[in-house]
């Protein structure tokens, strides 16, 4: 039996949504993207799915974590292929995330880009990657609106007393409903709390066409897990690492980054020794300095910098 | 032996917790773990009973630890730790291991040293295992998304105490103390204390007294969570100050059945001033408030701490 | 040279333990394993034994210490009975995931309730896939041969996986019989020093037991199969040298007793394959042509071997002692496994379950009589007109 297993597993018309956030803080605003569009989507007879990645959870303060939502006319088979492996949408709950993060792995050809930020498309665009197949990239300033909504309720699958989308996630998938033709704005607008900041997302999303792409030819790869036994480490074990655990780089965590000024620094090694990621390091001239591989913007340097040489500045004010 | 630490330029530039972990942005428990770690040295050998510092620290199969670091169960640190002094007791006697003795240190969570592990650590120090018994206590099971544990205080919010029209207050439980539990009844127990990330030269040097005292010691250091506790991320290293300027947690020894206290907030503040910061706490109402304040009050005089709460705000140092 | 003595099941052990020159035992008491701990207890105090001996709060205690000190490089005992096994069960898969061989002599003891002393295999049986080595021994001296066979399959670079030495409760831990007890010379032949490369150990770091990610999942629970695998080598090795050491005659996993022109046997492991033995050599003596088939390695279990051996025959009787409550079948876990030995082999081969020997109770020769009758029956009809038989009650 020999089958061309794109062909074999394609499923017309489904369409995947992605959410990526900073775990904790953003994480139900994520999920409130994904619950929103598939409570639409569902009100107008779809079939649905919205989860959260497994892989990412338990979340942490700032770790890149993404929610996922499917939407098709027919019942989906890859109900538990538990990653979006073709998104037709993206959604980034926050702008650092496009710094360090593959967030247009896999998209569709033509796929949309919804980024909450209130810098222009354009700025965005200098900081992603591959972007041959990205259609549209849509901005907008959600924060500006709302906030994010902070609570453990609907954490691990359990039901959300706070309701869905009373914050950010609603004017995100408000501006997602625009970029690509899914649900109707009205059935939206049922689905979430805050109606005013959907509306405002749905409205006032800035859309940048990215590149014209005709009809959809073929999807990404379908997932096959292929092991190199012989290099498998032994039941797991691996040596300790030395200096860093290169196995987890955590400089795309930052949504900030510490910038020290030199003239108001007076050499006290607070910032140092309170440092959880050992980030900061002694340098040659009596002073410090930070390893942004691995720092992620916690602030706890600026917080407890008692001449306030450290400040946090957005870290997509810097291009590198 | 392991010398004090005079000021923070006498601590040792080495690190053997590094970089690269995937524990929360300014997580209290991770910069216990480094600071534990940079005191104890490369002659350390580390048991990771599950929990946070299991769990984010190891995740994806690597971890940022630079010396042996060895999983336990979420049950059973104290019985692991036990089998490794034991096995190298044995081995250097019987001539199989000829190298330097290892520190053994056990680096559990609240749930893993007073809730679930309590049993395991109650036994180890029972039969005067060798070991230094960590507890980094983040006051509730954060791994699994924020679940009470016994030292979860009074009030607080969690996916298992939601507060409701029914249940206002969240958590009805006080908080068990897990150090007074384990001072009294363990009378091969060398050394006891607790310690806060407020101070963190402090801190290190308990880890080096309990790490020179031949036999079983203890240590519970207070870890600010910051998704448990919802706060901010730079705001960990204030949640622990203000814990022990408030008198929610208290630091100090136990050596040769005496207690010594060491640090004692110059002007109390009261409790509201640290539960205001915290989500966990956004629910109470003035009369929950006041008495968590009650609480305390009774505590310190319990163990002899005569601070009254004051609200204007105190120096810091 | 060895030296004969007439000792029971829990001191032949314990001078294995000895022999194997153990680091650390950790132990607590349950009857009726407990006699070991007690005997090796003595042996250190009279400076027979140098090892840690730590008195763990409970069995899940007992198995943590183990994992711990095999991680340090010491070899390691512990054991245990009845609900004492079960307490454990949480530390079982660690330590045979990190791959510490850790040995553990269970004696078994019926589960509560009925809260009965007496012997059952189910103890040791619920935990026989959590990757450990595991087989039973029928006399006191197998008790001893089977701790120094297991700690040399178990510590193999090839295996490196814990083991489950068990011997029914009472019947072979309790009732003294003749005893060869090696010399030190002989095991130290036999058994080299334990060595792993996997372990704690402040000059060479690792980080032992890190999460990892559910792509990871596969591969490492393939390894821990491969181990189990490759065990089958390494025990038909460990047999043949302890036979020519020690001057025994095992078969490594089936041995046969009077099958030569059987048409009918009897399938069992442990202590009442001996009076299985008796009651077919006296039957035989009357020109009924039955046998006995033991089964000597348990885990990994030997699917050819038992196939080989039972497809012989025209009906096998499978003796379960122990319970496994609406198991496919009716029977037990030993009559399911040699069923699916036996897949492929057709009708030609019929086998039926026997489910005897309860909370302890001697499966009696007027038993294994019945059981003989009932399996004769079968040749003769070619029916089988019952999955398994609850004994006596059902027979």
């Amino acid at each position: 039996m020999e089958y061309d297993v794109q062909k074999l597993f394609e499923e017309p018309g489904l369409i995947q949504i992605t959410t990526w956030a900073r775990g904790v803080i953003q994480n139900k605003d994520a999920r409130d993207v994904v619950f929103a569009l598939a409570n639409a989507a569902s009100k107008e007879g779809k079939y649905v799915q919205a989860w959260e990645n497994y892989v990412d959870l338990p979340d942490r303060v700032n770790v890149p974590v993404r929610a996922y939502a499917r939407i098709s006319p027919n019942p989906i088979e890859s109900k538990y292929i538990y990653e979006n492996e073709n998104p037709d949408v993206v959604v980034l709950t926050e702008e650092g995330l496009v710094k360090g993060n593959n967030v247009l792995k896999g998209l569709k050809p033509g796929g949309v880009l919804i980024v909450n930020t209130k810098r222009d498309p354009e700025y965005i665009l200098k900081f992603l990657s591959d972007t041959s197949n990205l259609g549209i990239l849509g901005c907008v300033d959600a924060t500006g609106v709302t906030g994010y909504i902070k609570t453990l309720s609907g954490a691990e699958g359990a039901t959300d007393a706070s309701g869905i989308g009373a914050g950010v996630g609603a004017v995100l998938a408000g501006a997602a409903a625009k970029a690509k033709e899914m649900v109707k704005l009205e059935n939206l607008l049922g689905t979430v709390k805050n109606q005013d900041a959907c509306r405002y997302g749905y409205e006032n999303v800035k859309l940048m066409k990215v590149n014209e792409v005709g009809e959809v030819v073929s999807i990404g790869k379908i997932k096959q897990n292929k092991y190199d036994l012989e290099g498998l480490p032994f039941a797991g074990t691996v040596p300790s690492p030395k200096k860093e655990n290169e196995g987890m780089v955590t400089g795309n965590w930052r949504t900030e980054r510490p910038i020290l000024t030199k003239e108001l620094c007076n050499d006290c090694l607070i910032c140092w020794l309170d440092c959880p990621d050992a980030t900061i390091f002694k340098t040659e001239d009596g002073l410090i300095d930070f390893d942004l591989k691995y720092c992620k913007g916690c602030g706890i340097c600026a917080a407890v910098c008692p001449t306030e040489a450290v400040t946090m500045v957005p870290e997509l004010d810097f291009v590198d | 032996m392991l010398e004090q630490i005079k000021t923070i330029r006498h601590a040792p530039d080495e690190e053997y917790y590094v970089s690269g972990h995937r524990t929360c942005a300014g997580c209290g428990p991770a910069l216990v773990y480094r600071l534990v770690a940079k005191a104890a040295g490369p002659n350390t050998i580390f048991l990771g009973p599950t929990g946070c510092m299991y769990v984010a620290n190891t995740s994806y199969g690597c971890g940022p630890f630079a010396v042996p670091w060895l999983h336990t169960q979420i049950t059973n640190a104290g019985g692991v730790a036990s089998g490794v002094e034991a096995a190298y007791k044995a081995m250097m006697r019987k001539g199989k291991y000829t190298g330097e003795r290892p520190h053994v240190i056990v680096m559990a969570g609240d749930g893993g040293a007073t809730d679930i592990g309590l049993q395991a650590l109650s036994g180890m120090l029972y039969r005067g295992h060798d070991v230094l018994f960590i507890c980094y206590d983040n006051e509730s099971y954060a791994n699994t998304g924020i679940q009470t544990s016994p030292t979860t205080p009074w009030g607080a919010v969690t996916t298992f105490t939601p507060s409701g029209p029914a249940i206002p207050e969240g958590k009805r439980l006080w908080p068990k103390d897990n150090a007074q539990l384990v001072a009294h009844g363990h009378p091969e127990l060398k050394y006891l204390a607790t310690a806060s990330l407020a101070f963190p030269l402090d801190l290190m040097n308990k880890v080096r007294k309990g790490l020179n005292a031949e036999g079983p010691a203890y240590l519970h250091i207070q870890a600010p969570c910051p998704k448990g506790w919802q706060f901010d991320s730079d705001k960990t290293i204030d949640m622990a100050k203000l814990a022990v300027d408030t008198g929610m947690f208290q630091l100090y020894e136990y050596e040769n059945g005496k207690y010594t206290i060491t640090y004692t907030p110059r002007k109390r503040k009261p409790v509201e001033e640290y539960i205001k910061l915290q989500g966990r706490f956004s629910h109470l109402k003035p009369e929950h408030i006041e008495k968590i304040q009650q609480f305390v009050d009774a505590k310190l005089k319990a163990i002899e701490v005569e601070v009254t709460a004051v609200s204007e705000a105190a120096p810091t140092d | 040279m060895g030296k004969k003595r007439l000792i029971t099941g829990v001191v032949a052990t314990a001078e294995a333990v000895r022999l194997a020159d153990v680091d650390v035992i950790s132990s607590f008491p349950i009857r009726p394993y407990t006699g070991i701990m007690s005997e090796l207890a003595r042996m250190i105090a009279d400076g027979e034994l140098d090892a840690e001996f730590v008195h763990a709060e409970g069995e899940h205690a007992q198995l943590s210490v183990v994992y711990g000190a095999s991680a340090a490089g010491a070899r390691t005992f512990t054991g245990s009975s009845g609900v004492g096994v079960t307490y454990a069960m949480e530390v079982y898969s660690p330590i045979s995931g990190e791959r510490l061989p850790v040995q553990m002599a269970i004696a078994d003891r019926t589960l509560d309730p009925p809260g009965d002393f007496g012997s059952e295999h189910t103890d040791a049986e619920v935990c026989r896939d959590q990757g450990w080595i595991q087989g039973w021994a029928a006399t006191p001296q197998e008790a001893l041969d089977l701790t120094l066979l297991y700690y040399r399959i178990g510590e193999d670079p090839r295996v490196l996986l814990p083991q489950y030495a068990c011997q029914d409760g009472y019947f072979v831990s309790h009732i003294a019989g003749e005893v060869d007890v090696p010399d030190e010379a002989q095991v130290k032949e036999f058994l080299p020093p334990y060595k792993n490369k996997h372990q704690l150990n402040i000059y060479e770091p690792q980080i032992i037991g890190a999460q990892i990610e559910p792509d990871m999942g596969p591969p490492l629970q393939y390894q821990r199969a491969l181990a189990m695998r490759n065990a089958k080598e390494v025990i038909k090795e460990a047999y043949d040298d302890y036979n020519r050491i020690f001057g025994r005659n095992y078969s490594p996993f089936v041995e046969e007793y009077m099958t030569e022109d059987a048409d009918v046997v009897i399938f069992l492991q442990g202590a009442h394959s001996q009076t299985a033995i008796d009651v077919a050599r006296r039957l035989r003596n009357h020109g009924e042509k039955v046998g006995v088939v033991r089964l000597r390695t348990f885990r990994p279990f030997p699917t050819e071997e038992v196939r080989d051996a039972l497809s012989k025959f025209k009906v096998i009787g499978v003796v379960d002692n122990s319970a496994n409550f609406g198991i496919a079948g009716g029977g037990g876990v030993l009559l399911t496994e040699a069923r699916t030995a036996l897949y492929g082999e057709g009708d030609k081969v019929k086998t039926v379950g026997f489910v005897a020997g309860l909370g302890g109770e001697a499966i009696t020769r007027d038993e294994f009589y019945r059981m003989f009758a009932k399996l004769k029956d079968i040749a003769k009809t070619g029916k089988v007109e019952q999955n398994a038989y609850w004994v006596p009650f059902e027979l």
